[in-house]
């Protein structure tokens, strides 16, 4: 994502933006949580979970997330609490962007609205995957 | 259950200023008139006295008699003098009892008519507040009734003092001349017609002036209140128009005002100048024609000189008379709304019947205008009040209107609503304070403590008196606000009743845990209790308790985890994640000489920079970290909130900071003045080593920056009144409990760290058997005006739990938390379903289905009521 970047733009990302390390099973953010900000995953895997976070014997993995992913940007742009908890898989990176960073970032810059589209894209594609697949499997 | 009596309001307003005054002072107002006829006498003597003196004692020949003795004229002179001074003294004393006597009236009824009023606010209907504007009424509860109470001391004492005095000045002229008495009152009947003619249009002025001005303090307490949009819409400009055609509206009423008052003092003043024109010719002529002395025409003119101030009091008085007049009947016709609540009902205190009302009963009860779609028609409906029964609508405003007309707070338009045979209209708000509750998401959180919200529906009452404070102080508050008809209870009082004497209650304290507990807002005011500031002369043994946790937090994360989130405060190291000004403080600072904002110029710093050869090392490393700021922010716009939000140059000092270091490129470091060294050593003070990462802070520097923080130190000295060290074996009063704890600071960029170690401090602080402390320090934690330091689901949770901690009968449950999730909803209302079992519960629920969980549903259809 940040590749679209000329210089003065990934360092003025990089002042303004919190550089942030996760340990394996820490969250990023969980579910419900205000959506003050997104994450891009500058090292390591995070997984999204959907289950409810008082639910620890059924946790539900819908998708697992790696290096130059973004995430936390659905709730950002609905401007609604996060609707899924992001958890780290192993030792992560991360660039936490706030929200109006973000927006504005995206705004002014085209490349990047159309790189995060991609990426929105793909995420739903697979959600709709995940979606058919727990429905054949519930069929079968 | 007693029937509220038809019985008269002794809080009414008179439609009358002077039907009102008479009411309440008119045992005040013939003690004023008494002392005013008392005074009479002695002024009429007062101007007599003179009139000997020049007459016989000076003109005459003696001897001469005073008081029934016989005396030469020298005697006599001085024994008159001396009646005179004597006069003086007895009339100054006499004027001095009657006006502190009037100020002290006048003060009475500005309290009471101030207390008035805001009884009638809390007697309002509630569909009476959607009309008005909190803006306007405190104005009027405050600005506006300020000259009311000066006027109602003056009212009838004013004129009739000053009356009585021209009517004595007007005897002693008429006995001396019977045409210059005449000549004296000749201009009074224009004045009489002309006067009043122009104050009519005053009075409309004024009137029109006090409307304007409350519509400028909605105004202003409207932009208050709704800041963040307006700054949002950037409708600064339009609010500011808003204003300034407000203003402008204003100036022109008071311009109107002033030409009128004015004209009407100019004529005062030409009439009453006019006057003297008739003594001088028609005494002056009949003196010259020895009808009259020279004597009496002095003390004529001698006279006349003092009629002039008694009639303009009197006129000045008539023209505030006017003032007031309008004053309190735009006042009146504010407070006495249709539909006020009968006073008995609001203020009476009855007992609660003995056992629990068993049914909710509605007769043809309606609510609200007909041809309004969010009103109820006529509905009648039955249920029972030992169940939880779901409110369901799909108009959230009408299941508003019927969980607030359940509690009794909303009156139906007609028809009846009954607790079993009670009808909800006859029952004392004592009563149904006690016996309802009614909590929604818009809920009201006060200035002042969590606990004293969270405690609000526990005061009903006085049970006791407070022990602090003389027997004599009470008397005198309770006297002096039953004097003011106010109410004689005092807050200090204990309104809740405790178990123990020494104010604690176990059973209360644990009724609030469990109540914190179940809407899940313990944790928050764990952590509000760790946010406070406690001293070590308020708290000393909390505080040497906190000094032990310290080590303690450190074994239960273990080192190692605790280093990876925390970098502690250590003397003897630079901290990478606190600002270069810090490290060199390295404390708190007490006085703002030593607050980062203001270090670059502490001379003492300076200084000792200067001695370790530091002062020009901070300059060039803020010189460089200003360059590359600039570089960082070159294609950010200048009004950007980007500079406010991550630059460690303020916005307004980019200018500045960027010709200065344009400067310094062109003619090189040593060009710069002192002030502009300054300038770079302040930038450099707010560079943060891991925040920014610059990589302008080498280890060198480090330990310089170390050194120059033992020095300031060791200048200081332990006990200084400036800074507040760092100290491990220290509590610091000028941080919080939490900062205590920790000693030291999250290091940045490590994800979740703050959350980790405020629950490991939670824990430990549990462990420690401190967790009731802190939550008390947590319950006294100050929520700031409107609860703004609370957060909104903070506020709504302390809103849901003031409600249950209360333990109604019935409560109204109208979707309170509409901040939280639909799961954490969900839970915390299975625990209330499970703390009130067999209590009357009704909860408005968003959907059918969720219905189904209930006892029975209350469904409001086509505007109609049904149980089902």
């Amino acid at each position: 994502m940040l590749s679209g970047f000329d210089d003065s733009q990934l360092k003025l990302i990089a002042f303004t933006s919190e550089a942030l390390q996760f340990h394996p099973g820490d969250y990023l953010f969980l579910k419900h949580d205000p959506s003050d900000a997104v994450y891009v995953i500058m090292d390591g895997e995070v997984e999204i979970i959907i289950s409810e976070v008082d639910d620890v014997d059924n946790v539900t993995v819908i998708a697992t997330l790696g290096k130059n992913q973004l995430v936390g940007e659905m709730a950002v742009f609905r401007e609604s609490p996060r609707s899924a908890s992001v958890r780290a898989k192993q030792n992560v990176n991360t660039l936490k962007i706030p929200n109006d960073r973000f927006l504005k970032l995206i705004t002014d810059n085209p490349q990047i609205a159309m790189h995060v589209m991609r990426q929105m894209s793909e995420r739903l594609f697979d959600t709709t995957e995940f979606a058919r697949r727990s429905q054949s499997e519930q069929n079968a | 259950m007693k029937d509220i009596a038809e019985n008269e309001d002794p809080d009414r307003l008179d439609p009358s200023i002077y039907r009102y005054i008479i009411r309440h002072t008119r045992n005040d107002q013939l003690v004023l008139l008494a002392l005013t006829l008392i005074s009479m006498p002695f002024v009429y003597l007062a101007l007599d006295i003179p009139k000997l003196i020049v007459n016989q004692a000076i003109g005459g020949t003696g001897p001469f008699e005073l008081f029934g003795q016989e005396m030469e004229q020298i005697p006599y002179l001085l024994a008159l003098s001396c009646v005179f001074l004597a006069l003086v003294v007895v009339n100054g004393a006499l004027k001095y009892v009657n006006n502190v006597y009037r100020g002290a009236l006048g003060e009475r009824m500005l309290r009471r008519i101030r207390y008035t009023l805001y009884s009638h606010v809390l007697r309002f209907p509630l569909p009476h507040f959607r009309k008005i504007s909190g803006n306007e009424v405190i104005p009027m509860v405050t600005a506006e009734t300020e000259p009311l109470g000066g006027f109602i001391g003056d009212s009838i004492a004013l004129p009739l003092f000053q009356g009585g005095l021209l009517i004595t000045y007007l005897s002693f002229i008429f006995v001396q001349d019977f045409w210059l008495g005449i000549a004296a009152i000749a201009l009074y009947p224009p004045q009489m017609y002309l006067i009043p003619k122009l104050q009519a249009k005053v009075n409309a002025l004024a009137k029109e002036r006090t409307l304007n001005v409350r519509k400028l303090a909605d105004n202003v307490g409207e932009t208050v209140s709704g800041i963040v949009d307006v700054h949002a819409n950037n409708a600064g400009f339009y609010s500011r128009a808003r204003v300034s055609q407000r203003l402008g509206i204003i100036f022109d009423i008071r311009y109107e005002i002033y030409k009128r008052k004015f004209f009407i003092k100019f004529l005062n003043n030409f009439l009453a100048q006019l006057t003297p024109f008739f003594f001088y010719s028609i005494g002056g002529y009949l003196v010259l024609k020895g009808q009259l002395s020279l004597g009496a025409l002095v003390a004529v003119l001698a006279a006349y000189k003092d009629i002039s101030p008694p009639w303009k009091e009197l006129l000045k008085f008539y023209q505030i008379k006017e003032d007031i007049k309008v004053k309190y009947a735009q006042i009146i016709e504010q407070f006495t709304p249709d539909g006020l609540t009968d006073r008995d009902k609001v203020e009476r205190r009855d007992t609660l019947p003995a056992e629990h009302f068993s049914a909710l009963v509605a007769n043809q009860m309606s609510y609200g205008d007909p041809d309004d779609e969010t009103s109820i028609l006529p509905s009648s409906f039955q249920t029972k009040l030992d169940q939880h029964v779901a409110i369901v609508s799909d108009d959230s405003q009408q299941a508003t209107y019927l969980g607030q007309i359940i509690c009794g707070l909303q009156t139906p338009a007609s028809g009846r609503i009954q607790f079993d045979e009670n009808d909800l209209n006859a029952i004392t708000v004592s009563v149904l304070g006690k016996t309802t509750a009614y909590c929604d998401d818009s809920a009201f959180v006060f200035k002042g403590s969590v606990a004293d919200n969270l405690m609000m529906g526990l005061k009903q009452a006085p049970v006791s008196e407070a022990s602090e404070g003389s027997d004599s102080e009470r008397t005198r508050f309770i006297k002096l606000a039953e004097q003011s008809g106010n109410s004689a209870e005092s807050i200090d009082d204990n309104w809740i009743a405790r178990t123990t004497s020494d104010g604690r209650d176990s059973q209360l304290e644990k009724l609030i845990g469990d109540t914190l507990q179940l809407v899940e807002l313990d944790g928050d005011i764990e952590v509000l209790g760790l946010r406070q500031h406690i001293t070590q002369q308020s708290h000393p043994e909390l505080c040497s308790q906190i000094i032990d946790t310290r080590q303690r937090l450190k074994d239960m994360l273990t080192e190692d985890v605790f280093s990876s989130m925390v970098e502690p405060f250590n003397p003897g190291s630079f901290h990478t994640n606190i600002t270069i000004g810090e490290n060199i403080v390295f404390g708190s600072p007490v006085s703002s000489d030593f607050s980062l904002e203001n270090l670059h110029g502490n001379e003492s710093v300076k200084d000792l920079l200067a001695q370790h050869d530091l002062y020009e090392s901070l300059v060039q490393i803020g010189y460089q970290a200003s360059k590359i700021l600039l570089e960082i922010f070159s294609d950010v716009p200048e009004d950007s909130d980007l500079f406010e939000q991550y630059s460690f140059i303020h916005a307004d000092e980019f200018d500045e900071i960027r010709r200065l270091v344009a400067q310094v490129e062109e003619t090189g470091q040593e060009s710069m003045e002192t002030s502009e060294r300054q300038r770079f050593l302040g930038v450099a003070f707010q560079l943060d080593a891991t925040r920014h990462r610059l990589g302008l802070i080498e280890d060198d520097l480090m330990e310089r920056i170390v050194s120059v923080r033992q020095a300031l130190s060791e200048k200081l000295g332990e006990d200084n009144t400036e800074v507040s060290f760092f100290s491990p074996e220290k509590y610091n009063d000028s941080v919080s409990v939490s900062d205590n704890i920790l000693f030291g600071r999250i290091r940045y960029g490590m994800g979740n760290a703050r959350e980790k170690i405020n629950l490991a401090i939670r824990e430990l602080l549990t462990e420690v058997g401190l967790g009731q402390t802190i939550i008390e320090l947590g319950l006294n934690f100050d929520t700031g005006p409107a609860g703004s330091r609370l957060t909104s689901l903070q506020r709504q949770k302390l809103s849901l739990a003031r409600s249950l901690l209360k333990q109604p009968q019935i409560l109204v449950i109208n979707r309170p938390l509409l901040s939280l999730d639909q799961t954490s909803q969900n839970r915390i209302m299975q625990r209330i379903r499970e703390l009130r079992d067999n209590l009357g519960t009704f909860v408005v629920v968003d959907a059918e289905e969720d219905a189904a969980r209930y006892d029975a549903t209350l469904r409001i259809s086509n505007q109609r009521v049904s149980i089902a």
